[in-house]
């Protein structure tokens, strides 16, 4: 048992010994925080080097020293320069909800500090990871705070950048008269030789896309792959090639649209971002499902479906379950097909997009009319068309409306016999 | 229904096999294929190979269909060398059809048929070998890759208290959790993974997991975070588990945590598995987790690691990690010198040594650094040194020895020391240390080699990259230090 005296003793001997070294006593916390800055500097000229992205070794230093720096104003310059280089490497590398609260810690900490251009970047930053995550609403958030902000301080690239991200987000969602009113803002805050200008070439592109005008999508398209390809941005460029791929399978040039999209998803690969690689996979399947193979489409979603859980947002999955679920209904497989409409269903009701969900639903209906079970592609329908109004403005709601009513009907005809007059269906 | 019959077969195998996969040998197999009944039930030997494991788990517990699926994939493998063995296996050992057809069937006699089957058989049998040869070179190394970097040279101390605590997590009772506490550096870490490695061929386990919880962070200030919030948190400790654990039976799919709770527990339910959470710090840190374990436990059960002790959870069975005893604490002083070259401390008696075993107990990590002060002082030296200390408190002796160590190195030892706690646990290259202290490369490398010999610096990696870090318990010491000099700097001033 330790005594009084034997306790004192041993104090005295450590207070010595750090007194002793402690001639640098006041010197040490200086030296510390003199290593935390050349860490940063270091950090950020390996981060700013590493191509296509950093080394897992590289992103968990980084992280680690960040949970030094984000509690030392003084090195804040330091900090800063890490975070932005490090924030579009985190995303392209797939981190998600493990990166997320440094971003968030960031912009709190350069809103402390008034550094409030920087708190733009962040949020703007933390736009991108929500949209990437399916959290729209957040997404949606960051992004209109991070306009504001450029607005205040007059950074009008970056508002560009941030009413792109935007408008992108829109588009997802559907909202597709909000997200062309978003670009053509951008376009108006960048001047004619901006490349900054390829997002919003890109975003018009995929409007176009929506509304099935497959040649005004090709040109868009094209314009913004030339100016990412002046930059050379090889991410953006696999985009680019992706989405033209997208428009020329719209004009039905399939051999030209296998060939971007294998172009796109080399390129993905070799960028080491997985998920666009992903997205990539899955119009890959689309566009053989188009093509009438079937069987190749689902094995392209099955490559699709292999990147990490972590970096498979919802969206993406739902996507996903319902076009496996259409290969599935072109080849009568009945069951699997109903499970996978019912996946997508639940997903696209999950992120709140309601016009997928019905077209969804839609192919539900006729699995069940395929399958011979009319009454409850009857039931799936009706209800469908309850909800339809709600879609007015979505740029498929016309296709929506059509099909709807003619399943509709041909499921009453089946059910009842070619001579009955199928009931009006239900309206809101 | 055949689910659950399956699961009782599963455990019900469990028991009558070894414990460990053997290699699996093909006379034995050869057994089971001489006395190949389709209508009987499977032949528990089959049960033994974890290759079949695998299949049965596909198969949703189906062991017919499983059996006919292995027996189907040997099949397909030994036709890449004799495809006419192939074909005689086919219809003699999974199809309905009569000998005498088969035969007629593949052109041959029946004597010739018979024959076939007889020298098929043994291939038969090697290849099922092979594919659970395969399959379990495949499990060692994706479980292997789960568990930290082996940083210790040997695990030394008695096999009998690992050999106690490795057959209380394999018995299929109760306790579910089992904590390894002791104090820092007493080698909970060692131990568990050493416990982990050894169960890695074990049958009882469907596979193993780990997650390390990140130690409190230190901000630029110097001052611990010093917040009562667990450091693994629940959602952690989920995605953690769910990204070692499903990513490989349901690769599809963004889940929620509640989604890979769910799908957590339904695993760990159904097929055994040891999972190793090590460093839960506090007290908190365990609370924080254990309605989740619980739920997840047993059969599956978890080996946590911690400095504390909660007894305050009845079903959590508290495992003390003992001290090494003196032989075992001697031969880790050699050990150390051996591979530090210190030809003194090897050559030292027992006799002589046993005094730092006095002091000290028969703690690693105080070993470990008081072997590398040996190469600096004289024993006598050290020995009057710690016996001033030797009735404090074990932590008040790391203290003490710390600092002792600190006073050895002199200002640019001291001054890489100091820059260590900005390096990752994973580990900072040479580079990393050169951009942050800014030593001529002599300089540096003579710290850094000063400091690994006082093992105040570990190092990581191969051959070709190494990477330096630092213990916890040196991370710590440094915190506490920064801590105390701008304690005392705010007291002076």
């Amino acid at each position: 048992m330790a005594t009084s005296d034997g306790n004192n003793n041993i104090n005295n001997a450590v207070n010595s010994v750090v007194n002793n070294g402690g001639n640098n006593d006041g010197n040490n916390k200086g030296q510390f925080r003199t290593y935390l800055e050349r860490n940063l500097r270091y950090l950020t000229q390996l981060v700013a080097h590493a191509e296509p992205i950093p080394s897992p070794e590289i992103r968990s230093q980084a992280l680690h020293t960040l949970s030094y720096a984000l509690g030392a104003p003084e090195s804040w310059h330091f900090t800063r320069d890490l975070l932005l280089q490090l924030a579009p490497k985190m995303e392209q590398a797939g981190h998600r909800y493990d990166w997320l609260p440094y971003l968030q810690h960031a912009t709190a900490f350069s809103q402390q500090l008034g550094d409030w251009a920087s708190t733009a970047e962040f949020t703007l930053q933390q736009g991108i990871l929500h949209r990437l995550l399916s959290e729209f609403d957040l997404a949606q958030s960051s992004l209109h705070h991070s306009i504001a902000l450029c607005q205040q301080q007059q950074i009008d690239r970056n508002q560009a950048r941030a009413l792109n991200e935007l408008a992108w987000v829109e588009y997802l969602q559907s909202q597709t008269a909000s997200a062309s009113d978003h670009v053509q803002q951008a376009l108006a805050l960048l001047p004619a030789d901006d490349p900054e200008r390829a997002m919003c070439y890109r975003v018009q592109g995929m409007i176009a896309i929506a509304h099935e005008r497959w040649s005004e999508a090709e040109t868009l398209h094209r314009q913004a792959l030339a100016l990412f390809e002046g930059e050379g941005d090889q991410r953006k460029m696999a985009w680019s090639l992706q989405n033209l791929a997208y428009a020329l399978r719209g004009q039905q040039r399939f051999e030209e649209t296998i060939g971007y999209y294998e172009q796109a998803a080399e390129l993905l690969q070799q960028m080491g971002d997985l998920y666009h690689w992903s997205v990539v996979q899955m119009n890959l399947g689309i566009s053989f499902n188009q093509f009438g193979k079937p069987e190749i489409a689902l094995n392209h979603y099955t490559t699709a479906s292999s990147i990490p859980y972590n970096i498979m947002d919802a969206f993406h999955q739902a996507r996903l379950s319902l076009n496996i679920a259409v290969s599935l209904l072109a080849l009568a497989h009945f069951p699997n097909a109903e499970s996978k409409f019912q996946e997508a269903i639940q997903l696209y009701s999950q992120i709140g997009s309601k016009a997928w969900r019905l077209n969804a639903m839609d192919g539900l209906a006729m699995t069940y009319i395929g399958w011979q079970k009319f009454d409850q592609a009857i039931q799936i329908l009706q209800q469908a068309l309850v909800e339809l109004p709600a879609v007015l403005d979505a740029p498929n709601y016309p296709y929506l409306f059509r099909s709807l009513h003619q399943h509709w009907e041909e499921a009453h005809k089946k059910l009842h016999g070619n001579s009955h007059r199928p009931c009006e269906p239900p309206r809101d | 229904m055949v689910l659950r019959g399956a699961q009782l077969c599963y455990t019900e195998h469990m028991h009558t096999h070894p414990p460990n996969y053997a290699e699996p040998q093909s006379a034995r197999l050869l057994e089971v294929l001489l006395s190949w009944d389709k209508r009987a039930p499977i032949d528990e030997r089959f049960y033994s190979l974890r290759y079949f494991q695998g299949i049965l788990a596909e198969k949703s517990g189906d062991a017919p269909l499983a059996a006919r699926e292995l027996l189907q994939r040997a099949i397909a493998l030994l036709r890449q060398d004799k495809a006419e063995y192939a074909d005689v296996l086919l219809a003699y050992l999974l199809s309905d059809e009569k000998v005498e057809l088969a035969a007629n069937r593949l052109n041959m006699g029946q004597a010739t048929f018979h024959r076939k089957r007889k020298d098929a058989l043994p291939k038969l049998a090697e290849k099922l070998e092979q594919l659970e040869r395969i399959c379990l070179a495949d499990h060692r190394q994706r479980m292997t890759q789960r568990l930290p970097v082996q940083t210790y040279l040997a695990r030394l101390g008695e096999q009998t208290e690992i050999a106690s605590l490795c057959q209380l997590l394999r018995a299929r009772t109760a306790p579910w959790l089992v904590a390894i506490t002791g104090i820092g550096g007493i080698g909970k870490t060692t131990l568990a993974d050493v416990i982990a490695r050894q169960m890695i061929d074990d049958a009882n386990w469907a596979a193993i997991g780990w997650l390390t919880a990140p130690q409190s962070i230190l901000n630029a200030g110097g001052a611990l975070a010093t917040d009562a919030r667990p450091t693994l948190t629940d959602s952690a400790l989920i995605d953690g588990l769910a990204s070692q654990l499903l990513d490989e039976t349901s690769p599809n799919g963004r889940r929620t945590s509640a989604e890979s709770l769910a799908l957590l527990e339904s695993l760990l339910k159904r097929q055994p598995h040891l999972i190793v959470i090590d460093n839960l710090e506090s007290e908190a840190d365990l609370k924080a987790l254990l309605p989740t374990l619980r739920r997840l436990a047993n059969p599956s059960k978890f080996l946590i690691t911690s400095r504390s002790s909660f007894f305050a959870a009845p079903d959590l069975y508290h495992w003390v990690a003992p001290q090494l005893d003196v032989p075992n604490a001697l031969a880790l002083l050699r050990l150390e010198a051996q591979v530090r070259n210190i030809p003194e401390v090897l050559a030292a008696s027992d006799v002589e040594l046993l005094p730092i075993y006095d002091t000290v107990g028969g703690n690693p990590l105080a070993l470990k650094l008081v072997s590398g002060q040996l190469r600096i002082y004289s024993l006598p030296t050290i020995l009057e040194d710690l016996h001033k200390a030797r009735t404090s408190h074990i932590e008040e002796l790391y203290a003490h020895i710390y600092s002792r160590a600190w006073n050895l190195l002199g200002g640019r030892a001291q001054s890489v020391l100091l820059a260590m706690p900005l390096v990752s646990e994973q580990g900072g290259t040479i580079e990393l240390l050169q951009a942050m202290c800014q030593l001529p490369d002599i300089d540096l490398n003579k710290s850094l080699e000063l400091l690994i010999s006082l093992n105040l610096v570990e190092v990581r990696g191969g051959l070709q990259r190494r990477n330096y870090t630092i213990h916890s318990l040196t991370r710590t010491f440094l915190h506490e230090q920064v801590i105390r000099w701008q304690q005392v700097t705010e007291i002076t001033t």
